[in-house]
C-alpha cells in the first residue's frame, strides 16, 4: 500500500471520490443507475442484466437509457489488466445421493455446451477455456438479450488485449476485502463531511488526501 | 332348451376333433387350474387385497391434504390477523402524522409532497411487521400518486413495498430485504437495496381487488370483514407468482385512503406447504381459487412440490394459465381424477390428454361474515397420472409375479398329471392293438391296468375269437416283405440290426457310419416301409414274430 502504484491509484481516487466523482455506496451500482445517480460504473459482467433500461426520477417520470459497454479503463501508458473473479459453487454436507446429484449437476453445468448457453443468456463468463474459445465462434448478434451480446463483444476484445488477473488464494481474503472496502468508504465519507463543512479549497483537499492516505496506510498496513 | 350359438358350435367342433387322451387331459387340468386361479383373483378383489396400492395412496392424499390444509388455514389466518393489526396501527399513525401537517387522509391525493415523508415514517413499522409475519413481503399502498400529472397517474399509487428475498427459517436472522416499490431515498437511508424489478410506485393492474375493497369500505363493515386474499398472479416484471392479503387503510371516519398487507410468494408457499415426497416424488400442492362447480383455476394458484408437472404442461401446450382450470372427474376409489378444462372450452387435445389424480378441499381464508365470502379457495394435492400408474404397477408387481408363478405351476401340474394319467391308458391301448399280447388280468408279466379297456378287449375276444394276432393274415407279411425288397443293401443291413434289437450305437459301430448317415438311411427306410419310427418298425417285427415268419424276414433282409 506504500508502493508508487498504490499512491497513484489513491491520488486519482480519493480526491475525486470526496468531490463526488465516485459513488460511495454499499451496494450494487445498478441500484444507483435506477435513479440516474450514476452515469458510468465498473462492474461484474454477471450484473449486466440488472442495469435498468429506464431510469426513474424523483417525480416518477422515466427516461429510457442506452448503455455502452467498454473495456476496463487504464492509465495512460499503463498495462491492460482486467480483474477476473468467479462465483463459487459448493456442495453442502448432505446425503450421499444428494452429493452425487450435486456433483453431476456441477459437471453438467460447467460442461462447455451448457456453460456457453449460460454465458450467452446471463452475461456470466465461461469457466473453461474450451467454452471460452467457443465464444469466438458464436454469432453474438443472435443473443436474445442485447446487453449480453454487446458486453460479450467487449469481453472478446478485452480477451485479446488484456491480461486477466485473479487474486491469490487466501483463507481470509473476503474478510480482508470487506475490511478494506468499509475502511476506505468510511474515510471518504468522513472526508466529504470535513470538506463540505469546513473548506472547498483544492489545496486543503490535497492535504487531507495525503493525511488520510498516511493514516490509512498505518491503520491497515 | 338346446344350447346354441357360435361359441357352442366352435366348442362342439373342438370336442369332436380327434385329440390324444394326454392332450385332452392336460387341457382339462389346465382349465381346472385356470378356474381356480380366477376364483382366487376374484376373492382377492372382493376382499380388497388387490387394491392395496390405491387404498394406500388414497389414505396418503387424505392425510396429507388434511395436514396441509390445517397448516395453511392457521398460517394464513395468522397473517390475516397481523395484516388487520398492521392496518389499524398504520392508519392511526398516518392519521396522526397527517393531522400534524393539517391534512386529512382522504385528501392525500392533493398533497403529493407529503408522501415520501409519510411513508418514510412507516418504514420501521412495515419492516417489523414483515419480519414478525414471516411472509415474503409487506406493503402499504396509498390512494395517491407522487405525480398526478403523469399519464398513468390513475393507476400508479405511492407505495412502500418491501420484500424478503429469502423467506425461510435458515436466513431469518439476517433477512435479505429489498424495496420493490417506494421512494429510493427511503431505501438507501435505511441501507436496503432496490429490488431488481423496483419501480417507484405500485401499478394497480397488479391488484384488481383494490377498487372492490375501496367500494366495500364505504359501508359499515369492520376490517375483519373487509380484508381478502388475492388469487395468485405474477409480480410485474417477473415470473414469480404471489398471493396478497389486502386490508384497507381507513381513517377514524371510516374513509378509505389506501391498503396494506402481506404477500405470500410461490417460493414461500413451496418451502412451507410442499407435500411429503418420500413416497411420491412428483406430488404437488396447489392453493387455487374456485369458480363455479369445482372449477379449480390452476393458472392462478401457488404450487408446492413439483410444480413443473403442471407449469410445464401449460407451457408446452401453450395454454393460457388465466383461463385454464382443472375439473374433478370420477373417483378412482378414494381419490379423484383431474382433467384440464377451460372457461371458454378451448382446451387443446394435448392438454385434454394429460390428467392428474389426487384430492382437493376448500380452505377457509375468510370469516363467514366477510364481505368477500363468495371468494373460495381450494387446496389440491395432485400427482401426474403416469406416476400414479407406475406406482400402482410397482405395488402390484408381486401379485403379477405370483400370478405368473401360479400359471407356471398349473401348466407343470397339467403336464405331469396328464402324463401320469394317460400313460397306463396308452399302454393298455397299445396292447389292445396287438390284442394277443395283452394279459387282461391275472398273473401275467404286464397285465392291463385300465378296467374299461380290459372290458373292451374281453368283448373283442368274445365276438372275434379268431382274430388274434397269432392268426394275422399272411397279406401283412407279404405286403411288408414286398416293401423290404425296395430297400438298398445298406438299408437292409440296418433294418436287420433293428430286428436284432441292436442299439443305435451298435449299428453305428458295426456299419462304420456316422449318426447323420444313419439318420438319412432311417428316413429312407421309414418312407419305404410306411413306418414313422423305429417303434413302429418294432411293432411290425413283433406282429411278424407272432405269425412265426420272423426267420423268413431275416432271410429277406440278409439277401443283398
Amino acid at each position: 500500500m506504500t508502493s508508487d502504484a498504490y499512491v497513484k491509484i489513491w491520488d486519482s481516487y480519493f480526491e475525486t471520490a470526496v468531490s463526488g466523482g465516485f459513488a460511495v455506496f454499499d451496494g450494487y451500482s445498478s441500484d444507483l443507475f435506477k435513479t440516474g445517480d450514476l452515469v458510468c460504473a465498473v462492474g461484474s459482467t454477471a450484473g449486466v442484466l440488472y442495469y435498468p433500461t429506464e431510469i426513474t426520477y424523483a417525480d416518477n417520470t422515466q427516461e429510457t437509457v442506452d448503455y455502452a459497454y467498454l473495456p476496463y479503463p487504464t492509465y495512460e501508458g499503463g498495462e491492460k489488466i482486467a480483474l477476473q473473479r468467479g462465483g463459487g459453487m459448493c456442495i453442502t454436507s448432505q446425503s450421499d445421493v444428494n452429493k452425487l446429484a450435486a456433483a453431476i449437476f456441477i459437471k453438467w453445468f460447467t460442461s462447455p455446451e451448457q456453460n456457453l448457453r449460460f454465458t450467452l443468456s446471463s452475461g456470466y463468463l465461461p469457466v473453461t477455456m474450451e467454452a471460452f474459445s467457443q465464444l469466438f465462434e458464436s454469432d453474438l448478434s443472435k443473443i436474445a438479450e442485447a446487453p449480453v451480446s454487446e458486453q460479450l463483444q467487449t469481453i472478446l476484445q478485452m480477451y485479446e488485449e488484456y491480461e486477466f488477473f485473479f487474486a491469490p488464494y487466501s483463507e481470509n481474503y473476503d474478510a480482508l476485502q470487506k475490511d478494506y472496502e468499509s475502511s476506505l468508504r468510511k474515510e471518504v465519507e468522513d472526508a466529504r463531511v470535513l470538506i463540505t463543512s469546513f473548506t472547498d479549497s483544492e489545496e486543503d483537499l490535497a492535504l487531507l488526501s495525503a493525511e488520510v492516505l498516511k493514516r490509512f496506510q498505518e491503520g491497515l498496513g | 332348451m338346446h344350447p346354441s350359438g357360435k361359441g357352442f358350435r366352435i366348442f362342439s367342433r373342438i370336442a369332436a376333433t380327434p385329440v390324444s387322451i394326454r392332450i385332452r387331459f392336460m387341457g382339462f387340468v389346465f382349465l381346472l387350474v385356470s378356474i381356480l386361479f380366477l376364483l382366487v383373483i376374484m376373492m382377492l378383489y372382493l376382499t380388497g387385497t388387490l387394491t392395496v396400492g390405491q387404498k394406500e395412496s388414497g389414505e396418503y392424499f387424505a392425510q396429507s391434504l388434511r395436514h396441509t390444509k390445517a397448516d395453511i388455514e392457521l398460517d394464513f389466518g395468522r397473517t390475516s390477523m397481523q395484516a388487520i393489526d398492521m392496518s389499524e396501527t398504520v392508519s392511526s399513525s398516518m392519521e396522526d402524522f397527517l393531522s400534524d401537517h393539517g391534512i386529512q387522509p382522504s385528501d392525500l391525493e392533493a398533497h403529493p409532497e407529503i408522501l415520501e415523508e409519510l411513508l418514510d415514517d412507516q418504514f420501521d413499522r412495515l419492516l417489523f411487521s414483515l419480519e414478525k409475519s414471516g411472509t415474503s413481503g409487506a406493503f402499504i399502498i396509498l390512494d395517491a400518486t407522487v405525480n398526478p400529472s403523469l399519464e398513468n397517474a390513475s393507476t400508479s399509487r405511492s407505495a412502500l413495498y418491501v420484500r424478503n428475498m429469502e423467506p425461510n427459517a435458515v436466513s431469518a436472522g439476517t433477512p435479505n430485504m429489498t424495496m420493490l416499490h417506494g421512494f429510493p431515498d427511503i431505501s438507501r437511508q435505511q441501507g436496503y437495496s432496490l429490488n431488481s424489478i423496483w419501480s417507484m410506485e405500485f401499478d394497480l393492474s397488479m391488484m384488481p381487488e383494490y377498487e372492490e375493497i375501496r367500494a366495500a369500505s364505504q359501508g359499515e363493515s369492520t376490517l375483519s370483514q373487509l380484508y381478502l386474499w388475492s388469487e395468485a398472479r405474477p409480480l410485474l416484471g417477473s415470473n414469480e407468482d404471489i398471493m396478497m392479503c389486502i386490508v384497507p387503510l381507513l381513517d377514524e371516519n371510516g374513509q378509505f385512503f389506501g391498503v396494506c398487507g402481506f404477500e405470500v410468494s410461490g417460493m414461500l408457499f413451496k418451502l412451507r406447504y410442499s407435500p411429503d415426497t418420500t413416497a411420491y416424488k412428483r406430488v404437488t400442492s396447489l392453493i387455487c381459487p374456485v369458480q363455479g362447480d369445482n372449477f379449480l383455476m390452476v393458472g392462478k394458484s401457488l404450487c408446492g412440490g413439483d410444480d413443473n408437472s403442471i407449469r410445464t404442461i401449460l407451457s408446452d401446450t401453450q395454454s393460457d394459465p388465466d383461463r385454464t382450470a382443472m375439473k374433478a372427474g370420477k373417483d378412482a376409489l378414494s381419490i379423484h381424477i383431474y382433467r384440464f378444462a377451460s372457461s371458454d372450452q378451448t382446451v387443446t387435445d394435448a392438454l385434454r390428454n394429460r390428467y392428474f389424480v389426487g384430492l382437493h378441499e376448500t380452505v377457509t381464508l375468510l370469516p363467514s361474515d366477510s364481505v368477500f365470502k363468495d371468494q373460495v379457495f381450494s387446496l389440491m394435492l395432485l400427482m401426474p397420472e403416469s406416476e400414479y400408474s407406475t406406482m400402482l404397477g410397482k405395488n402390484n408387481i408381486k401379485i403379477v409375479f405370483l400370478c405368473a408363478l401360479f400359471i407356471l405351476v398349473g401348466v407343470l401340474l397339467a403336464v405331469l398329471m396328464s402324463r401320469k394319467f394317460a400313460a397306463p391308458i396308452l399302454k393298455d391301448l397299445s396292447k389292445l392293438a396287438i390284442e394277443g399280447d395283452a394279459e387282461i388280468e391275472g398273473d401275467g408279466e404286464d397285465p392291463m391296468k385300465t378296467p374299461e379297456i380290459m372290458a373292451i378287449l374281453a368283448q373283442i375276444r368274445s365276438r372275434h375269437p379268431r382274430t388274434l394276432v397269432s392268426d394275422a393274415p399272411d397279406e401283412l407279411f407279404d405286403d411288408f416283405l414286398a416293401k423290404i425288397r425296395r430297400l438298398t443293401p445298406t438299408e437292409k443291413q440296418i433294418v436287420l440290426r433293428f430286428l436284432e434289437d441292436k442299439s443305435t450305437q451298435d449299428v453305428l459301430n458295426e456299419m462304420f457310419i456316422s449318426a447323420s448317415t444313419l439318420k438319412t438311411h432311417n428316413s429312407h427306410i421309414y418312407a419305404k416301409l410306411d413306418a414313422v419310427s423305429r417303434d413302429e418298425l418294432q411293432l411290425y417285427f413283433r406282429l411278424i414274430e407272432k405269425t412265426g415268419r420272423l426267420e423268413d424276414l431275416r432271410k429277406a433282409l440278409s439277401q443283398s
